[in-house]
């Protein structure tokens, strides 16, 4: 084992562990010596091909790790840049509303406004211009607006966008404003070391273990070799996410300090549905998100976002076989898409946990509400693509998943699709927002961290990741995540004198 | 084609009942050829390398749990039965009561569909124009020619 001396070590290096790393760079320019921890490799742009399978790669488990009950997939990054390598940049500021329903003494909509003001400039966020509309989102701004639901436009972090609408396989000209793009290159040149393929096994006061492995082929070689390390710190920073920070903690032996680790987590459930118009669309040309609704954000409880995907993960989500499959997948140029963002609730039951092999297992069942909650959005969005042209609808917890205006037979959608027929491992749901495991609080019987991410009890040892989040975000939750990381900087640069 | 891919995981009648599956969830039609190719299984062939050993058992498991309980649904193996009882099979499975056949139908339908919908071939039946970038290279040229069709599969 080789034992090397940090000051700082970020675990993860995704939204919060690069925010952190950003930040921390005029540390790293007085001299002190900080490293980025990374688990998975570390790609270049040239590295994205924009096919599925290949990029595979990028995510753990292949873009679907399971819920222990099968019933939810969950897709997260597993290499340098995190989950920003394949999200849409897709920004939004936590409501106020959410601020306040969170109620963590110290953190306000004010001081989060400060930060999202700063991080908006830094991340180059910008309202899209009508020449970014491809047809996808043109029609459902047009199908609300028919039926008189609000829409309203999403808010991106890009620079110099090609629109290849490839985003959620890797930026391949590198222009989507992740944190591989801005703050870790950033950081890297103050002198933070990236580490890539450095799996942490545990973590004890101010020491973390971990094992480094060979860079795969077509990723770059970090500044250490393969093998089995100690890192001494005299500050760490947990980043691995909801999974990654909870499951590295439980491992490492908190949970009898920390009885919530691991718990309240929420995962805003997901579906992609569809509508099958008679014209030609091409969703996965141009930028896929534009716009959304908030108008069911308070009750039944979710939003609706326009997006598309590729061949593949389409046919996933479809919920079809046989003809209704073939017949939807040869109208792939003329499908319309919706996602359905559900707020879960956040309840203790809804856990990481470890398996028999220590790895994690993400135990979490879809309430009564979510499903309720999905099925009127199934509802919403098949009105939606109805009244922007379509023939037809695909809508997976549906009486008849794939059904035109006249299968209803004169029925309201809302009659069509419930949740007698919305049947759990058969409904494709997915979720790429996992939020919770690490949630701050007052007290370290039911909470991790404090409002500043450090865990209680403990100088030494912060988190600056989604695990923070005590409930749902409502809103995909990128922004929110370097805000809270940006916090955590802030506290570990002021208490400098403190621990250095 | 002179190099040749050689299937690690579905042989023989896990392979056949692969095959059978793969042409019920997505059945041949006029300029739209059948999941059940060696093309798909290959792709899927390909992937389960990657899947963690004990997700690979549990597949190759279920591929086996159709094939033995087609008896029940036409009276043959699954690869064996009629068109009429494959499907009925298949919706008994997709519906039941017991999660662990939804799980598993949903589990080889998700894999079907990802060996037919990255072959490049199958791209043109739904006109759907693949990358920007088609050149760029990726680490593991197998993936690449399977999808290309570039490669001989043999058992």
């Amino acid at each position: 084992m080789t034992h090397l001396i940090y000051d700082v070590i970020i675990i993860g290096s995704g939204a919060g562990g690069g925010t952190v790393a950003s930040r921390l760079s005029a540390l790293a320019a007085e001299g002190l010596k900080i490293a980025v921890l990374e688990s998975g490799p570390h790609f270049p742009k040239e590295y994205f091909t924009q096919r599925e399978i290949e990029m595979f790669d990028l995510f753990e488990s292949g873009g679907a790790f399971p819920s222990a009950d099968g019933t939810i997939t969950a897709s997260f990054g597993k290499a340098m840049g995190g989950s920003t390598l394949m999200y849409t940049g897709v920004t939004f500021r936590l409501p106020d509303s959410v601020v306040e329903d969170w109620a963590i003494d110290g953190l306000s909509s004010s001081d989060l406004k400060t930060r999202f003001e700063k991080l908006e400039k830094e991340l180059h966020v910008i309202e899209p211009c009508q020449e970014m509309e491809n047809d996808n989102n043109r029609l459902f701004k047009k199908g609300c607006e028919e039926i008189g639901i609000s829409v309203k436009k999403i808010s991106l972090n890009l620079k110099n966008c090609e629109q290849m609408g490839f985003c959620n396989l890797g930026c391949a000209n590198g222009n989507k404003q992740g944190t591989l793009s801005v703050q870790l290159p950033a950081a890297s040149k103050a002198g933070i070391e990236l580490i890539p393929n450095c799996k942490v096994t545990n973590i004890s006061e101010k020491k973390v273990r971990a094992t480094i492995k060979k860079a795969p082929a077509g990723s770059l070689q970090g500044t250490l070799n393969e093998g089995i390390y100690e890192f001494q710190a005299k500050i760490i920073v947990l980043a691995g996410g909801t999974i990654g920070s909870s499951a590295l903690l439980l491992k490492s032996g908190f949970k009898k300090e920390f009885p919530a680790l691991g718990a309240y987590i929420t995962l805003h459930p997901a579906m992609t549905v569809y509508g099958i118009h008679p014209k030609k669309i091409k969703s996965y040309k141009g930028f896929p998100k534009i716009y959304y609704s908030p108008d069911y954000s308070d009750s039944p409880g979710y939003y609706l976002e326009t997006a598309f995907y590729y061949p593949f993960i389409t046919s996933k989500n479809l919920s079809l076989w046989g003809k209704d499959l073939k017949h939807a997948m040869n109208n792939y140029n003329n499908l319309m898409a919706i996602i359905i963002l559900v707020h879960d609730e956040a309840i203790a039951d809804n856990k990481i946990k470890l398996n028999w092999k220590k790895e994690p297992v993400l135990d979490y069942k879809l309430s009564d509400n979510s499903i309720k909650a999905f099925c009127d959005a199934q509802a919403k969005a098949s009105r939606i693509f109805f009244a922007a042209g379509c023939n037809e609808a695909v809508m997976p917890a549906a009486e008849k998943p794939l059904f035109s205006k006249e299968d209803l037979k004169g029925r309201e959608p809302e009659l069509f699709i419930t949740p007698k027929t919305f049947i759990p491992n058969k409904v494709p749901v997915a979720t790429a927002h996992l939020q919770g495991g690490c949630r701050m609080g007052k007290d370290k019987n039911d909470s991790v961290t404090d409002s500043w991410g450090k865990v209680h009890g403990k100088e030494w040892l912060y988190i600056a990741d989604g695990s923070l989040f005590p409930k749902s975000s409502h809103v995909n939750p990128y922004l929110t995540i370097m805000a809270l990381a940006d916090r955590v900087s802030e506290r570990i640069i002021a208490t400098k004198d403190q621990w250095l | 084609m002179s190099k040749i891919y050689h299937l690690q995981y579905l042989k023989k009648n896990k392979l056949l009942t692969f095959l059978s599956v793969a042409d019920r969830i997505l059945p041949a039609e006029e300029n739209s050829p059948g999941g059940g190719s060696m093309e798909t299984a290959a792709v899927v062939d390909w992937y389960m390398n990657k899947v963690p050993a004990d997700i690979r058992k549990k597949i190759l498991l279920f591929i086996d749990v159709i094939q033995f309980t087609g008896v029940f649904f036409g009276g043959k193996k699954f690869s064996d039965n009629s068109i009429q009882a494959q499907e009925r099979q298949l919706k008994w499975m997709e519906n039941n009561k017991v999660r662990l056949f939804r799980m598993g139908f949903f589990g080889i339908k998700t894999f079907v569909e990802m060996g037919y919908y990255t072959r490049e071939d199958i791209w043109t039946t739904i006109s759907y124009d693949g990358p920007i970038l088609p050149d760029r290279a990726y680490s593991d040229i197998t993936i690449r020619e399977l999808c290309q069709n570039k490669l001989e599969i043999s058992e």
